[in-house]
């Protein structure tokens, strides 16, 4: 299919990121977020300055608060959001998506495309939504005012797939068209294993939690938090994963391997298989502070929608995941949310009663 | 009497030197000879403190069979996890109606050893806390900086107690009587004390140990959240076997005058107020972890499972402690089987420590 218009869902890093960029790269674009006092800076000024990758202004088409007006007639609707948001956004998109458009969840971490078809099945019963996700943010950015965005590179080798899987060729073929960095992934379950953001965060921050709540996260997250023990915890998180995804047929790799691929440490680093190793040589890490509470996506998302259907899958699989669910169990203790109950269940997934080592069939032909 | 200790660190010294100072004819007992060879050319330990004084001590060995017959009462004075390995040592060497106190018996330092002991004509007691705060200065020499004014002694099984007693306290005259084993063992603190603070600082602890303050900075809303739910989790099995046990928070009121309504602000108080600096460990190798998880939350959690009480969290930090150390502090730990408890109900529990 070819794309003019892109719906840009949010309007935080990611959605800001992508409506410069697109917009600069001759695309109509639609930038919605939740947050009008957001999206005032951005009007005012006729568009966004995007910087780094390139120096351009891009005077964003239509910048708006009215979900209906920024998808409708889009061809595409990119959701650029927080995991937290996709609950709100599939119920909002339930009643108004036209059958010709594509959902795009940049990024879609563990299941979340599969989430909001379910959802929007759940919600109204409809089963004809394409879906299509990258596993993590295809931008590396950071907002620098309200209305300017430091693109500061696009990230290479991003597993894309799709839900359906049937409509996995066409669909990659038009992402591909926009974001040529993306590679084909058999379906979701491979792009959501690959999502190593629940591999690092959830034990760097619990087997830290003192050191953030007491300095505000004002210490090295990555490279002081990940001692040789810290990452011991994180390998063991990581050889479950691998274990779950074996039993459930997706091919994967090494976080470690991951880590190096996506351009986040050095190959020797990875070379030595150990997540501290990786941690201490990771120089786009090197300088991160840590979150200033544990109110923060490194439990919400990374606990409740990372590690909780991993958990959950492995259980149905009859994988045992002590580490994984250690860390579920002490981020509900520390946050007072049941992450069992309120994360990423196999039931959100549409997941629930289904042979997970067959799971193929199902990924392949979508909700019936 | 006739005294004997087995172990001579840091505790060890200062129990043998507290009896030698008290006119006892003290026996003592190591694994290490840098322990024992201080000890044997001086002829005693020279004690300083809240106790002064040269202590003589007529046998310091390596051998059990030079130190344990010749006892009235032994006194266990190692770590929780070497306990099992000591009392295995001088299992040969005992006859019947010899006393053994294990001091502290931490989480069911009496059960475990009665059980490599394996005859019942041996007495075993334990002590539900250490008696002294106290340092090493220079080999065979202790330096007493506290006392405690009161400590609970329990006998396995409870009606031995008074029979311990009698001897305990011509060493130690605070020693009171405690209900049982059971008591002794489920009032240990130093688990939920360390547990979670060890594991939700362990980064920083191998990053910045000893530059920051375990309970002061490590003690955080967060950590103390962990704390209250795990300290929930032992009062429940204590509430399954029937006794009664204080909550960590109430325990801070009664032992320091500390009385607050949540567990976060009394630790900080505990620590303003009371502890003073804690300087936190350097390393996650530390007996926080290697004597509290196994002689601790272990024995917590084991019989959690087998009487069908909810100890999910404890388990589950003591996974994690396991994790970050790169070993299983599990398996060494004192679970049921290790208490010879395995497979009994909370009645039979009770029975076998004289309960009621």
């Amino acid at each position: 299919m070819d794309v003019h218009t892109i719906a840009v869902l949010g309007g935080g890093n990611g959605g800001c990121a992508a409506a410069a960029d697109l917009t600069d790269r001759g695309y109509e674009v639609r930038l919605f977020s939740r947050a009008r006092e957001r999206l005032e800076f951005i009007r005012e000024r006729g568009g966004l300055q995007m910087t780094g990758l390139r120096s351009a202004f891009a005077p964003v088409a239509v910048v708006t608060d009215d979900l209906d007006r920024a998808v409708r007639g889009a061809e595409l609707i990119m959701l650029a959001v927080p995991i937290s948001a996709h609950p709100w956004y599939a119920a909002a998109l339930a009643e108004i998506l036209e059958p010709e458009q594509i959902v795009f969840l940049n990024p879609g971490h563990m299941g979340g495309g599969l989430f909001v078809a379910h959802e929007i099945h759940r919600r109204c019963g409809r089963n004809d939504v394409r879906t299509c996700e990258v596993t993590t943010l295809s931008y590396v950015c950071r907002l620098k005012g309200p209305a300017e965005v430091n693109v500061i590179r696009m990230v290479t080798n991003l597993p894309f797939a799709a839900f359906p899987g049937r409509f996995r060729d066409e669909l990659f073929g038009t992402i591909h068209e926009i974001y040529p960095e993306v590679v084909e992934a058999a379906n979701v379950l491979e792009t959501g294993f690959l999502d190593i953001n629940a591999v690092e965060h959830p034990p760097q921050a619990l087997c830290n939690a003192g050191w953030v709540e007491s300095t505000r996260g004002d210490y090295l997250f990555y490279r002081d938090g990940t001692t040789p023990s810290v990452g011991r915890v994180i390998d063991a998180v990581d050889r479950e994963r691998l274990a779950i995804a074996a039993a459930a047929g997706i091919p994967t790799k090494p976080f470690v391997q991951i880590f190096s691929e996506t351009g986040y440490t050095t190959e020797a680093a990875a070379r030595s298989g150990s997540a501290h190793v990786a941690l201490q040589e990771s120089a786009p890490n090197r300088w991160i502070k840590g979150p200033p509470s544990l109110d923060h996506r490194y439990l919400h998302e990374d606990v409740g929608w990372g590690l909780v259907p991993w958990s959950e899958i492995g259980a149905s699989l009859g994988v045992a995941t002590p580490t994984i669910d250690a860390l579920i169990a002490l981020g509900s203790t520390i946050s007072g949310i049941d992450y069992r109950r309120e994360g990423l269940t196999l039931e959100r997934l549409g997941l629930e009663g289904r042979d997970l080592a067959d799971v193929g069939p199902f990924l392949w032909e979508g909700i019936s | 009497m006739r005294v004997a200790v087995v172990g001579v660190g840091v505790g060890g010294l200062a129990v043998a030197g507290h009896a030698g100072l008290g006119g006892h004819e003290v026996r003592v007992l190591d694994v290490r000879s840098e322990a024992v060879v201080p000890i044997q050319q001086a002829g005693g330990i020279r004690v300083t403190g809240k106790e002064e004084g040269f202590a003589s001590v007529v046998e310091a060995s390596l051998d059990p069979a030079t130190v344990i017959p010749h006892a009235d009462l032994v006194v266990l004075v190692t770590q929780g996890q070497d306990q099992s390995a000591a009392a295995a040592s001088i299992a040969p060497h005992l006859s019947p109606g010899q006393v053994v106190l294990v001091k502290p018996g931490c989480t069911g330092g009496a059960l475990e050893v009665a059980e490599v002991l394996g005859d019942p004509r041996f007495l075993v007691a334990e002590t539900d806390a250490f008696v002294f705060g106290c340092s090493n200065p220079r080999p065979g020499e202790s330096h007493i900086a506290s006392i405690k004014q009161h400590f609970g002694v329990a006998a396995l099984p409870a009606d031995k107690t008074d029979d311990v007693l009698d001897l305990v306290t011509d060493v130690f005259p605070q020693a009171t009587r405690a209900a049982d084993v059971l008591h002794t063992s489920l009032q240990n603190m130093n688990a939920i004390l360390h547990l979670a603070p060890m594991v939700m600082n362990a980064g920083r602890i191998e990053h910045e140990g000893g530059r920051f303050d375990l309970y002061g900075d490590g003690v955080t809303p967060s950590v103390a959240a962990v704390m209250a739910a795990t300290d929930g989790e032992r009062m429940a099995v204590a509430l399954a076997l029937g006794i009664e046990v204080r909550p960590l928070l109430e325990w801070i009121g009664v032992s320091y005058g500390v009385e607050e309504t949540d567990l976060h602000t009394a630790i900080q108080r505990l620590h303003h107020d009371v502890y003073g600096p804690s300087p936190a460990p350097t390393t996650l190798e530390h007996r926080y972890l290697l004597e509290d998880v196994p002689c601790g939350s272990v024995p917590v959690v084991s019989l959690g499972e087998q009487l069908g009480v909810a100890v999910d969290l404890t388990g589950r930090c003591i996974h994690l402690a396991s994790r970050l150390l790169g070993r299983d502090l599990w398996g060494s730990g004192r679970t049921t089987a290790r208490l010879g408890l395995a497979n009994l109900s909370a009645a039979e529990i009770r029975a076998r420590v004289g309960s009621g």
